[in-house]
């Protein structure tokens, strides 16, 4: 009898024989009447069925992994992005912003301090100037009253001149001592006329100054004090947010772990399914032809057992895996929630912190600057207080200058009068004149020379307090470089805002798609259900139709899986024709069996 | 710098697995259908090797024998990740100078601290 195989081909060397083409004719014969078989036809539709069950769940599982694989990358882009996010608000920017408020806060204790400082010294300015235009105002009258004290030592001198107590040229020298006097005293008047005019127009800006001190740097100080502590809070809590969002996306990416090793499944499912269409393939074989025999029954109803078995596994772990990614995918929607709100990018998908805090700075380097300005008025303006009270003193000393030629002429006027005794009564009253005039240049000139000393310590603590002027002006270019760093950081928020949105939804879009493919369980099933009933309708066709048992079915758990090692010894066992045996549950899963060598 | 693991099998979804374990570990993976498409891929600097068992053209054994013979990544170490659990597959794999041998399914955590033991 020729066998029911497949028609050998014919050698490519030379014609065939007569019998060689005989033998191929006869063999296509029979080979074709045999794949006419009912019980074929149905054996190779579910093989064919199987085959591309196979590829298509292949297919689904190596989506679910690239799924799972994008996933693993956009969680790690968020957690990344999200990183980013919070070292805006508690990383080193933030820390030198929070360190530019600490500055403005000993900014405003330090103008608060000055000012009480400044306020001491223009009073100080103020009196002195007072004073010594006070003192030299009585001086000047004294001064215009001495000309009477010149007409007088005029005729005197007249009156004994060529005579024995001719007095030479006395009057000529009171006069014009009458006269420097009134002119230095005139000049000592305009210069602290000019300082108080100085004095004046500086305390205008000061006043100016004190107002804004006190109303705004103290609101100032409160304000910077709440911006530090928001900032502080809010800090914390982004660095909080930060470590319990890592925390969460290890714990998914762990779960994520667990889902690929659910799928590794998929791969004995993938050889139960090779092994079935292998055993049944070599059912068709072995009957070359011939009508299904009893022992084909057994094999048939085996692979049909091994499916069941398999359908149900698979069918189990995708609904676990299909669970799995649920839960994640929940978790995955409360960690975005979460940590959009903690990092305040639910107003208007901006961080509404980092924007207040810019438009705080703003107002605080706002605030600086005017005060600063105002300042550095004032300090221009008192640059030029020492060279007018230097010229002050210059006047002044000059009037000390007058007092020696006053007792000098006092003096001579005096011995005069007593060598001519009873008639040179009027020299004594020019002696005396003079000598008031003396003694009251002295007085007023001392007193001018303390008063000018107040001023020029007055004047000094004005000038050291100029000396800060540098660091002051480093702190509103800090300032200005930590607005323009908040500025950058609201935007990038903005950007970061956008991008955590679009990785949050491509998570779930990537975890929705796993889940889409995981649906291949319900595939399976279906494609089972259906190569069953194919089995059951060719059982019916065999003669005799034989109920025998089938191997149990195995339940896949999560403490027992169904090795591939027991996979393959069935389908040795079915290939050798022995006896089906029972699945033995192998406790724990693979990966257990380590070995280094 | 990372290390490169070269990934062994026929079965895409394994290799995804096992890639999926490592790139989440922060290893760079090379994947290979079979012993002879991994053969080409070993110009590259590959520090371990994973290899399944059963591969058509070219399986796991002899490929085994080929990096410690023939390549210039002869001392790396090498892990055979398979369904067997015969001991005379594994004494075969073990004379041809695989380092470890690990049965499928295999736990990331698992796989990850063999990969980590044998690169120390």
């Amino acid at each position: 009898m020729i066998p029911a195989q497949e028609p050998s081909k014919i050698p490519a060397s030379g014609a065939p024989s007569r019998m060689e083409a005989c033998v191929h004719f006869l063999q296509r014969a029979v080979f074709s009447r045999s794949q006419n078989q009912p019980w074929i036809k149905g054996i190779n539709a579910v093989i064919a069925d199987l085959e591309n069950l196979n590829h298509t769940t292949e297919a689904g599982f190596v989506a679910v992994g690239g799924n799972l694989m994008s996933f693993l990358t956009a969680s790690r882009q968020l957690h990344s992005d999200i990183k980013g996010l919070t070292a805006l608000v508690s990383g080193q920017h933030a820390r030198e912003a929070c360190g530019a408020l600490v500055s403005v806060q000993g900014f405003v204790r330090e103008m608060q301090v000055r000012s009480v400082e400044d306020g001491h010294a223009f009073a100080t300015l103020r009196l002195a100037a007072d004073s010594i235009h006070r003192r030299f105002s009585t001086l000047g009258k004294m001064a215009l009253s001495f000309q009477i004290t010149a007409i007088l030592a005029r005729i005197e001198t007249a009156h004994l001149a060529g005579s024995e107590h001719d007095v030479g040229n006395l009057a000529d020298e009171v006069a014009s001592c009458g006269t420097n006097i009134q002119e230095r005293v005139e000049q000592v008047l305009e210069a602290a006329l000019a300082f108080q005019s100085r004095i004046s127009s500086t305390l205008y800006e000061v006043a100016r100054l004190g107002a804004l001190q006190q109303q705004e740097l103290p609101a100032l100080l409160s304000a910077v004090d709440l911006d530090l502590e928001m900032f502080e809070t809010r800090q914390q809590n982004a660095v909080s947010a930060s470590v319990k969002l890592s925390a969460d996306l290890d714990s998914v990416a762990t779960d994520l772990g667990g889902i690929a090793t659910s799928i590794q499944f998929h791969d004995i499912t993938r050889q139960q399914v090779e092994h079935v269409v292998e055993a049944l393939a070599a059912v068709v074989k072995d009957a070359a032809g011939a009508p299904l025999s009893t022992a084909g029954v057994v094999r048939v109803k085996v692979q049909k057992a091994q499916l069941g078995s398999a359908s149900a596994a698979f069918c189990q772990s995708t609904r676990r895996i299909d669970r799995e990614l649920e839960d994640i995918a929940i978790r995955v929607g409360e960690m975005a929630f979460a940590s959009k709100r903690i990092l305040g990018l639910d107003h208007n998908e901006k961080d509404s912190f980092l924007d207040e805090m810019q438009h705080r700075f703003e107002e605080v380097l706002k605030k600086v600057r005017d005060s600063l300005a105002l300042e550095n008025a004032v300090r221009d303006i008192t640059s030029g207080f020492d060279a007018l009270c230097q010229r002050l003193r210059a006047f002044v000393n000059q009037v000390h200058a007058i007092e020696l030629q006053l007792s000098r002429i006092s003096i001579n006027a005096a011995i005069s009068a007593s060598h001519i005794g009873d008639s040179g009564e009027p020299l004594n009253v020019v002696a005396t004149a003079m000598q008031l005039l003396q003694n009251e240049c002295a007085s007023r000139s001392t007193e001018a020379e303390t008063d000018l000393d107040s001023i020029g310590h007055a004047i000094q603590a004005l000038i050291t307090e100029d000396v800060g002027r540098a660091s002051r002006a480093g702190l509103l270019d800090n300032l200005d470089s930590r607005l323009q760093d908040l500025r950058s950081a609201s935007a990038s928020s903005a950007e970061a805002a956008g991008t955590i949105a679009n990785l949050s939804d491509t998570l779930c879009a990537n975890l929705q798609a796993a889940r889409d493919h995981s649906g291949i369980g319900a595939v399976f099933a279906e494609t089972i259900d259906r190569c069953s009933l194919a089995f059951d309708s060719i059982n019916s066709m065999a003669r005799p139709a034989w109920s025998l048992h089938a191997p149990p079915a195995v339940e896949e758990s999560p403490d027992h899986r169904y090795t591939m090692q027991a996979e393959r010894d069935i389908h040795e066992a079915v290939l050798s024709g022995m006896a089906p045996h029972p699945v033995e549950e192998t406790p724990a899963a693979g990966g257990e069996d380590v070995e280094f060598f | 710098m990372p290390k490169t693991i070269l990934t062994v099998d026929d079965s895409i979804s394994m290799r995804q697995a096992v890639s999926f374990a490592l790139r989440a570990a922060g290893y760079d993976v090379i994947e290979a259908g079979d012993g002879t498409e991994a053969v080409t891929k070993l110009s590259q600097p590959i520090h371990m090797v994973i290899t399944d068992l059963n591969m058509p053209r070219m399986d796991g054994i002899e490929l085994i024998k080929h990096v410690r013979t023939r390549s210039p990544h002869k001392h790396i170490p090498i892990l055979m990740l398979t369904t067997e659990s015969q001991p005379a597959k594994k004494e075969a794999a073990k004379a041809a100078g695989a380092t470890c041998w690990m049965v499928k399914p295999f736990r990331p955590e698992q796989l990850l601290a063999v990969v980590s033991r044998v690169l120390a």
